[in-house]
């Protein structure tokens, strides 16, 4: 927030001229004729966006500024704010309500992205798949193939809806589970937004809310939640959820069966990956035993619950978050490999030039000593 | 431009590290004896101390072939580059602007 307060500083000091002159053009009213950037309102608001635009892009979490109008239909500087930032409520709060007397707006967005079909492979140095049109996105007919959108059916609160990726199949004394992230499945820890918290014996569902319109009704209960807490003290980002029967082959989409070995990384392994965003995507690792902070929200849009720290990380090149983003959470890393891959890693977050994964092994030892028993990918 | 980028923080590292710096980051072990997940797991903690320093890991040079330590800068910050020191054991310290790590649900 340290921009902020220099934003602050500054608009102080221009405060006081600016106003006198403001006044008398009359910013504040009701801006007249077309509103286009002959508008004397528009043009004060454009000075002002590129004055102070420079200043707020240094802020993590800005995405970018506009001109646009306020409730009131007064130009305003608009300021887009990532929703996917954990600061993203503490920095729409910490706006100056004016920047040269133009009023500001927060919106809360996601990433800008340019909207055409996107580019597959992730950082180079391996051959990426051809494009696929297999929806990652869409209801399947049970059994339903994994590396598709899910999540708890409860997962909507602060006026948005969340969800992530049902990874891949494990399973523990003979009974198969769902295997996903902590803040996939089981984040929302307080009643805040909701009213609720994520229980075991919750369903969880294909697709997740944020591909039916947050809808619950419009997806299928595959499994029921039972709640591990992988989070936060320990070092794995998992949780997982009861097959319901009949309703979830061990198939991956676009990867197939996989094999019910697993395989640690080596630094330049060849990679893939089949998730809600992205689809099937490949990659190679760039980095081994990372030691990693990430900061957790409490729910779904929701304030920051804590931040962890996590060490011996699998790091994976991902230019342009072209092998893993948002939605992605959840799908299993597998070597890239064309019949019956090993398991990887488990993917759990990432920034727009890495993603990161917990190394599989570590995630199935968690939840051998959480349900009891020994955990084994399910496959060939 | 972002291998650019790499090697120019790199190079920014170097020149600014002090020796103060690199003693105060390693350890007495001979360099030759630890792995660079021993060297990780005796600094990461320092080094996360940092400001916008987000990660620590073990990567490879731009040849492809040279082990090195890499540290992940949530965004460009001169101060750190230059408490960053130059190598750690036998590894060169290669700092990137790797941006946020956040989860990655939608």
């Amino acid at each position: 927030m340290k921009v902020i307060e220099n934003l602050y500083k500054s608009v102080l000091r221009t405060a006081a001229c600016l106003s006198t002159v403001t006044l008398a053009i009359g910013v504040f009213a009701q801006p007249a004729g077309l509103l286009d950037r002959n508008n004397h309102g528009i043009q004060t608001a454009i000075a002002a966006q590129e004055k102070h635009t420079p200043m707020l892009m240094q802020e993590p979490g800005v995405l970018g500024t506009a001109v646009s109008l306020d409730d009131n239909g007064n130009p305003a500087v608009v300021v887009y704010i990532d929703r996917a930032d954990p600061n993203a409520q503490a920095l729409a709060h910490s706006l100056p309500p004016g920047l040269d007397n133009v009023p500001t707006r927060a919106i809360l967005t996601d990433k800008f992205i340019a909207f055409r079909k996107p580019t597959r492979g992730g950082g180079g140095g391996t051959t990426n798949p051809p494009p696929s049109t297999v929806s990652h996105t869409a209801i399947q007919a049970a059994p339903i193939q994994l590396g598709t959108s899910g999540g708890w059916s409860k997962d909507l609160a602060n006026g948005y809806c969340c969800g992530g990726t049902l990874g891949s199949l494990v399973q523990v004394n003979g009974v198969q589970y769902i295997l996903s992230n902590y803040h996939v499945f089981e984040s929302d820890i307080v009643a805040g937004g909701n009213g609720v918290t994520a229980q075991t014996g919750d369903n969880i569902v294909q697709p997740g809310l944020i591909d039916v319109n947050c809808n619950a009704s419009s997806s299928q209960t595959v499994a029921s939640l039972v709640r591990v807490g992988s989070l936060p003290n320990n070092n794995v980002d998992c949780s997982v959820a009861q097959v319901a029967p009949g309703m979830v082959s061990s198939s991956i989409l676009e990867v197939g069966p996989i094999s019910s070995s697993t395989v640690g990384a080596s630094l330049n392994q060849n990679v893939k990956k089949s998730g809600r965003t992205t689809g099937l995507t490949a990659s190679y690792v760039s980095g081994l035993n990372a030691t990693i902070q990430v900061s957790y929200q409490n729910e779904c849009a929701g304030g920051t619950a804590f931040t962890k720290t996590f060490s011996g990380q699998i790091v994976v090149a991902n230019s342009n978050s072209t092998f893993l983003n948002s939605g992605d959470s959840g799908s299993l890393m597998v070597e890239n490999t064309s019949t019956n891959p090993r398991a990887v890693g488990l993917l759990f977050a990432g920034s727009s030039t890495q993603a990161i994964a917990n190394p599989i092994n570590d995630v199935l030892s968690f939840l051998g000593s959480k349900l009891g028993g020994s955990a084994s990918m399910v496959g060939n | 431009m972002k291998i650019k980028w790499v090697i120019l923080l790199a190079a920014l590292s170097a020149t600014f590290a002090g020796t103060g710096c690199q003693r105060a980051m390693t350890t007495n072990q001979p360099a030759a004896e630890q792995t660079a997940a021993a060297i990780i797991n005796q600094n990461s903690e320092r080094l996360l101390a940092l400001p916008d320093v987000v990660g620590v890991y073990e990567g490879l040079m731009p040849d492809g072939k040279t082990h090195c330590i890499k540290v992940m800068l949530s965004k460009n910050n001169p101060a750190t580059l230059k408490q960053l020191p130059a190598s750690l054991g036998n590894y060169p310290v290669v700092a990137e602007v790797t941006g946020k790590v956040r989860p990655l649900t939608r």
